[in-house]
């Protein structure tokens, strides 16, 4: 199902119930993403399918100003528990061809920051470069905001670049061409087209006391809702058709 | 232990891991933790059933004492050889002597008794004497000369008495506990059911503590099937071991029946 085919039946569903309101196309595309975003984290639990994973087979390794090697992730990923939105990380190693591709060989496995040190506490968890182990910031590491993996048992090597696989979330902004699919399973669509609308008639039914019309004084507006009054037919004037 | 086969860690680690729901080591803990509580259970096992043999040569230093070495217990044999290690020519066994303590770093020792002459006149522990094949008392020989005792410090020393550095080198057999801590672990194909249920049995013990409800009846089967008395595979791994050196047995009994039958 395309973005186009699905934003364009959002719209005439919105302007059918809301007709007066300005539903623009970019903004229900941007609703779609939003929402197709929290399904696809939704489902990937029901699932665990692979349907939503992304595969980059050469990420560059970087090293910041402390000495520690890094990777940026090249996109956003799904804050699953136990670091589950990284599938693997592991040697791009092109000669390692003997059993399997290379993300069967050596993973980093997961870490979280704060239990790092325990991993020094046993010969066999501590890092090296045959047991590595990724750890993730997602938010700032001095000041700068970051989307980063953190290396941790490669110090005494060189790594040029990795293999990772994610579970990618969609950039809610970006839409490059309307005749792409949507990034769900079919059966998902029309949870999605629900949800959307969902979302669409909660904003029309916000109270128009909470709207700041920059105007001081004045009569009390007794209208409930901004838009519900104006555009929902009159019940008297429905019965007195009858 | 007649066997020379193994199972490796990996082979060990896709059964456990599928049992625990752990195969991306991301639900419970890292790779090496369950390769360092494998290693734990072949240290048990080393502990309960001495399967494990290993053997360890050294120069004799002039102070006769030896440091023990890493991952063993429990000194089995200990023999005197010249020559060379590959090829041993003379041998003699060396004997335990009681309270014998060549502290700190000389020949010299103390013991209660003596076979030196030095307390003569004690009359509660005489210096030790040997009563030769001919009848009497030989005084020129007090007790066999080469013998050891394994030091109280913390640091375990074997010490060997001083005629011990008349010979070259000395061997000396313990059970071992399984590798070092950080090496790799071999398993014995025969102890592979005790290694897989020790390993889940001590991952739901510690899953308890994060699911209780969740984990303590999945840490009671695996219990059970651990340590149950008739069915549980440590006690079949226990029985497996002792079960094993058929042929050991068999000319054992030999020796026994022509000794009293023939």
């Amino acid at each position: 199902m395309t973005y186009r085919y699905v934003v364009y039946d959002l719209q005439k569903n919105f302007n059918a119930s809301f007709d007066d309101a300005n539903f623009t196309f970019n903004q229900i595309l941007y609703w779609v993403q939003v929402v197709a975003n929290r399904l696809r984290a939704q489902e990937q639990g029901f699932s665990d399918s692979d349907l939503y994973t992304s595969t980059f087979s050469s990420v560059p390794v970087l090293t910041d100003s402390n000495g520690m090697s890094y990777i940026d992730l090249p996109v956003q990923i799904m804050d699953l528990p136990n670091n589950a939105g990284v599938v693997f990380v592991t040697y791009n190693v092109e000669s390692c061809k003997c059993e399997g591709p290379t993300f069967a060989q050596v993973w980093f496995q997961s870490v979280n920051l704060g239990a790092v040190q325990h991993l020094y506490l046993d010969e066999y968890t501590k890092p090296s470069v045959t047991n590595p182990y990724f750890y993730r910031i997602g938010s700032h590491v001095d000041g700068a905001a970051v989307n980063r993996l953190y290396l941790l048992g490669i110090e005494c090597i060189k790594v040029e670049d990795v293999s990772i696989a994610v579970k990618s979330s969609l950039d809610p902004t970006t839409v490059c061409n309307l005749d792409d699919q949507i990034s769900l399973p079919d059966e998902l669509i029309q949870e999605l087209m629900m949800q959307v609308l969902q979302l669409g008639r909660f904003i029309m039914l916000m109270p128009n006391e909470s709207v700041n019309d920059g105007q001081d004084g004045g009569e009390l507006d007794t209208q409930i809702y901004a838009n519900r009054a104006v555009n929902l037919p009159d019940a008297s004037t429905q019965e007195s058709t009858q | 232990m007649t066997s020379n086969d193994f199972v490796s860690v990996d082979h060990l680690l896709g059964e456990i891991t599928s049992t625990v729901n752990d195969v991306e080591f991301k639900r419970g803990f890292a790779k090496g933790w369950y390769i360092s509580r494998i290693q734990d259970a072949l240290q048990e096992l080393s502990l309960d059933t001495f399967w494990l043999q290993e053997k360890h040569d050294f120069v004799i230093p002039t102070n006769c004492r030896i440091p023990m070495p890493k991952n063993v217990f429990n000194l089995r044999e200990i023999y005197l050889y010249n020559d060379e290690i590959c090829n041993p020519g003379k041998t003699v066994n060396v004997y335990w002597k009681r309270l014998f303590d060549n502290s700190y770093d000389g020949q010299g020792y103390t013991a209660k008794v003596k076979d030196d002459g030095s307390n003569n006149n004690d009359p509660f522990q005489p210096n030790q004497s040997f009563r030769s094949r001919g009848g009497g008392f030989n005084n020129s020989f007090r007790g066999p000369k080469y013998y050891y005792n394994i030091s109280d410090d913390s640091n375990k020393i074997v010490m060997l008495s001083r005629e011990c550095a008349s010979y070259k080198h000395v061997r000396m057999i313990f059970n071992g506990m399984g590798v070092s801590n950080g090496d790799m672990p071999t398993v014995p194909r025969f102890f592979e059911r005790a290694v897989v249920d020790y390993v889940e049995e001590r991952f739901y013990n510690a899953m308890k503590s994060r699911d209780i409800r969740t984990y303590r009846p999945l840490w009671t089967d695996s219990f059970s099937k651990l340590n149950d008395l008739t069915s549980g595979s440590w006690n079949k791994a226990r029985k497996r071991v002792k079960e094993m050196d058929s042929a050991e047995k068999e000319s054992m009994e030999e020796y026994i029946s022509s000794m009293y039958h023939k």
